[in-house]
């Protein structure tokens, strides 16, 4: 073995400069840390459904919430004389959206025989000629205010429910469970139906009966959740270090339960909007003349057989919404808990 | 077991009792009273009426008589129709209820299985997506626009089944498909989270170590262990079957308790409403203690010790 190796001298070396120091930590972590909502968030966008139907609702939102703004028609204004008018878009001639009406074997401009002049409406008319479009509209308003409301509830009574229960134990525990027991023995919707009779059928009434139902699941859930969280270290080192109760729930307690709440909040709003749609749908929601998805799809129904585009617009709205809700849920449970995908 | 029991029994006697508590005394903050023409009838002749129906005593006289009257299974008589006796009403009306509400449930429960285990089994095929789109569209998509479109394109334009009415065999398709909907979609959704987590438990991949075949591992080993927590989730879903039969039920005009439900509510038939609310809560209470004393002797790791944890 031959010791071809260079001498060493001085020159060779030069100290580092504060650039290059930088680079050479290899305990540096390159990657920006994500904290729990973003590193959800980022698993969220990859899911295609889920961010199609984000951008549905969102859309959704803006149409029902802006309708004020754009609605050519008043949802409530009756016009007899146009009355039962089909679908109109000035400039598109498809069957459906002309203003033709399939009678007796024949296609007849239904404009044209009930002397509408230039007036047109892009969803039709119902059987009193109030604007299909500006009634549909005005009934997603009503299902995304219900969805609003409900999501308040569940928030406001059913984690604090949740967290009260599973936090103090022990006899106040048993007895909150107890209630929750009897509620869910009895079905939701007879609840609110009893609830409606007694308080006279409209909007109060459905917020009531929502507010005294909706908020049973999430308040399980968030039980059992903090059940789970109250013995850990965390929790235990705040108590040692005499944390207030209060505190301690609001800064440790909260954050983590933060996907079981958004996950289940998900699935409250679509049932929600379900149970106001069913209720109007009975006749003992929103009352007339004020429209909601349900009474369209009640009026929309009676004459389903030959004025189809009454009843198909307002159920499309509706599945359409609880399609997106559904959905979205599903997406947020996957990004919030990535270990039940795959 | 018999302490269990007990216990459960004791806390559906209290539920039943509170509920008919409640619904007696919000049926008597309620404006109005049985007597629709009150102002052509003589004071004599309202006091008769008020005596024939114990409106003339004490409310928590009417009270006590009413809670022995629902002991006994007796709701008092319909304000509507034609004064029958609302357990007649509810008792003639049971049974189309059960059978469209059973089979709807059968139905539902029966495909969804198949649905979700076909989802996990083929998981992230285009199997797995179709069943996943068709248990987010039966969930999604209300029973009520369901129930029209069934009928319409079904029954009217193919008439491959009656519209409506109440008959023979025939007339109960449409309704339970309906019906079947929601249990369809709600199995499918939660068998197919079950099956994935059973088939990469550790008892499948022995199981596939020892050479087992496909089909005998997904039967015996797989299908079996997953089809245990389906049972917590029936329950809820005759919830489900509850509420949708009250529209399914009005759309198919199918005589049962839930379209007598809806009109004695749209009437303002108060005794009926009562007598039908503790029926459902009764219904409800006994299927979900079955579907526990179910799970308990199905899985022996739970036992039925009378609490929850």
């Amino acid at each position: 073995m031959v010791d071809n190796a260079k001498p060493i001298s001085a020159g060779d070396f030069k100290p580092v400069s504060a650039a290059d120091r930088g680079k050479l930590d290899s305990e540096k972590i390159s990657a920006p840390s994500l904290t729990f909502l973003q590193d959800s968030w980022r698993r969220l966008r990859k899911n295609k459904a889920a961010m199609i139907c984000l951008v549905i609702l969102i859309i959704l939102f803006i149409l029902a919430f802006g309708s004020g703004f754009f609605e050519t028609h008043n949802p409530n204004a009756t016009n007899p004389n146009l009355a039962n008018l089909p679908p109109k878009i000035p400039g598109i001639d498809i069957n459906g959206f002309n203003g033709t009406i399939e009678q007796s074997g024949t296609r007849v401009n239904a404009y044209v025989q009930a002397h509408a002049g230039n007036a047109y409406y892009i969803l039709g008319t119902d059987y009193l000629g109030r604007d299909l479009f500006s009634r549909i509209l005005y009934g997603t308003r009503i299902s995304l205010e219900i969805a609003l409301i409900a999501s308040f509830f569940d928030l406001a009574f059913g984690v604090v429910y949740g967290i009260v229960s599973g936090w103090m134990g022990g006899r106040v525990d048993t007895i909150m469970q107890r209630i929750i027991e009897i509620m869910l023995s009895i079905p939701n919707l007879v609840v609110m139906v009893l609830l409606i009779l007694v308080l006279k059928p409209g909007m109060s009434a459905i917020i009531y009966s929502i507010a005294i139902t909706s908020w049973i699941n999430m308040a399980r859930l968030v039980r059992a959740q903090t059940l789970e969280l109250k013995n850990q270290e965390f929790i235990l080192a705040a108590r040692a270090l005499g944390e207030s109760s209060w505190k301690i729930s609001f800064k440790h307690l909260l954050p983590n339960l933060s996907s079981v709440i958004i996950i289940n909040l998900m699935f409250t709003i679509p049932t929600a909007i379900f149970f106001e749609a069913f209720l109007s749908y009975i006749g003992i929601g929103i009352s007339a003349p004020q429209a909601s998805l349900g009474t369209l799809i009640n009026d929309g129904q009676k004459n389903f057989q030959f004025l189809p585009y009454q009843m198909w617009y307002p159920a499309i709205v509706l599945s359409v919404l609880m399609i997106a809700f559904n959905i979205l849920g599903d997406g947020l449970r996957d990004s919030f808990d990535p270990k039940g995908r795959e | 077991m018999v302490k269990y029991l007990g216990k459960r029994i004791f806390y559906i006697v209290l539920t039943l009792f509170i509920v008919s508590t409640i619904t007696f005394f919000l049926m008597k903050f309620m404006p109005g009273t049985p007597l629709t023409n009150q102002a052509k009838l003589t004071p004599g002749q309202i006091h008769q009426i008020y005596k024939q129906y114990g409106l003339d005593k004490p409310v928590w006289q009417q009270y006590l008589v009413y809670l022995a009257g629902v002991v006994h299974g007796n709701f008092g008589i319909s304000f509507q129709f034609s004064n029958q006796a609302v357990s007649y009403l509810i008792g003639s009306r049971m049974g189309p209820s059960l059978i469209i509400g059973g089979q709807g449930m059968v139905l539902g429960v029966l495909v969804g299985l198949v649905v979700g285990s076909l989802g996990a089994v083929k998981a992230n095929t285009w199997i797995d997506t179709t069943a996943t789109i068709v248990s987010i569209l039966f969930v999604s998509i209300p029973s009520f626009v369901l129930a029209v479109l069934l009928q319409y394109y079904l029954g009217l334009k193919l008439r491959w089944f009656p519209i409506a009415d109440w008959g023979g065999f025939m007339y109960t398709v449409l309704p339970t498909l309906a019906l079947a909907a929601s249990p369809l979609a709600e199995t499918a959704r939660f068998m197919r989270t079950e099956m994935v987590d059973v088939l990469s438990s550790d008892y499948i991949e022995l199981a596939k170590a020892k050479g087992l075949g496909k089909v005998g591992i997904i039967y015996h080993h797989a299908l079996r262990n997953s089809l245990i927590p389906i049972i917590t989730i029936i329950g809820p879903l005759t919830v489900n079957i509850m509420t949708g039969s009250m529209v399914v039920e009005n759309i198919f005009s199918v005589p049962g308790i839930g379209e007598q439900f809806v009109k004695s509510v749209l009437t303002n038939d108060y005794p009926t409403i009562m007598g039908l609310t503790i029926v459902y809560c009764a219904m409800l209470c006994v299927v979900l203690l079955i579907t526990d004393i179910l799970y308990g002797l199905i899985d022996p790791r739970i036992r039925l010790s009378g609490n929850n944890n």
